[in-house]
């Protein structure tokens, strides 16, 4: 374990942020199995770049979590293909179903799912990963204002798409 | 007609609404242990500091770069001056030998003996109990002549010599 780094502070790190490094995971794995491997593996690939004893910065690790999965991408096309035909799409909850708007969940993820990747990962960085537009296009490798721009047609994309259901 | 920036605005809040779904225990049992398969810190810190201190090191030793260099020029020259000497000198003993073995060649080749008679008479002495004693006497001149054509030396010595004979001295 790092030095300065408790058991009981990673946990309360992991609680924090977890949920929004799965999420964006899931936007750029083809399974959910890589989803999980791909937060794994950028969580100790950053903690080893750490050397101040202290969790990894959340924008550090997005960043990670993207590389590997360009990688992962690359070398295991098929193996994500059979994978995801065979547990279907869609049967993991991206977002807390203890919210009251458990619709708007299940709406909001499938309409995530058809949008282009480049508006998806924007808008989760963004809106549940809090990641500025400086922060996003660190970890994206694109400009800033490509980020910004990305984010509202991505917004625009999923609010049309979703009008029809929400008022 | 809605305001489009308002109507974006308002859909923003409502995603906001929405958090991220709480990974799955297993998931969060392995990233609980992810800090045990990093590297400690002191590690860690130790593989960051090792360039830098290179890097300090070199640069404490930056001086000795041109020191080095000017030291192996002075070297070089040194060497260079003192091959060149001995060159020089081998040379003109190589030629200083060239020469004297032509003259040796020249003298065992064109080395003339001569012996003159300069003189030749007798001489009588008279022995202690009055016996008289005839010599033969004759002078000599032993001439040695050394010649080289190629360079035109002539070097020519000659030697007195007295040859003293004695003789029976015949009484009439």
């Amino acid at each position: 374990m790092h030095e300065s780094l408790t058991q009981a502070d990673w946990r309360r790190w992991l609680d924090d942020h977890a949920p929004k490094l799965l999420l964006f995971a899931r936007q750029k794995a083809r399974s959910e199995a890589d989803a999980q491997d791909l937060v794994q593996e950028a969580l100790v690939e950053a903690l080893k770049r750490q050397s101040d004893g202290e969790p990894p910065p959340l924008a550090l690790v997005f960043a990670t979590i993207q590389r590997r999965a360009i990688d992962l991408a690359r070398r295991e096309t098929r193996r994500a293909d059979r994978e995801m035909a065979a547990q279907g799409s869609g049967t993991d909850c991206w977002f807390d179903t203890s919210v009251e708007d458990h619709e708007l969940q299940k709406l909001i993820q499938t309409a995530m799912s058809q949008l282009p990747e480049m508006y998806r990962e924007v808008i989760t960085l963004k809106m549940w990963g809090g990641l500025t537009f400086a922060e996003i296009a660190t970890a994206l490798s694109i400009p800033p204002n490509t980020a910004a721009s990305r984010y509202r047609y991505g917004l625009l994309e999923l609010r049309k798409r979703t009008r029809e259901v929400l008022a | 007609m809605n305001d489009p920036n308002l109507d974006l605005e308002q859909f923003e809040n409502q995603l906001r609404r929405l958090t991220p779904a709480r990974p799955p225990e297993a998931l969060l049992g392995r990233l609980q242990e992810a800090p045990n398969l990093a590297p400690t810190k002191p590690e860690a810190a130790t593989k960051r500091h090792a360039p830098t201190l290179s890097l300090a090191w070199w640069h404490r030793l930056g001086w000795l770069i041109p020191t080095a260099a000017g030291a192996t020029a002075v070297l070089m020259l040194a060497v260079g001056i003192t091959i060149g000497r001995r060159v020089a000198d081998s040379r003109s003993t190589a030629a200083a030998g060239h020469t004297s073995g032509s003259k040796a060649v020249a003298a065992a080749e064109n080395i003339e003996f001569d012996q003159h008679v300069v003189a030749s008479f007798d001489a009588v002495a008279q022995l202690p109990d009055g016996q008289p004693v005839r010599f033969r006497c004759r002078e000599w001149s032993d001439g040695v002549v050394l010649t080289d054509p190629k360079s035109g030396l002539v070097i020519e010595r000659k030697t007195p010599r007295l040859e003293i004979v004695p003789v029976s001295f015949d009484t009439y």
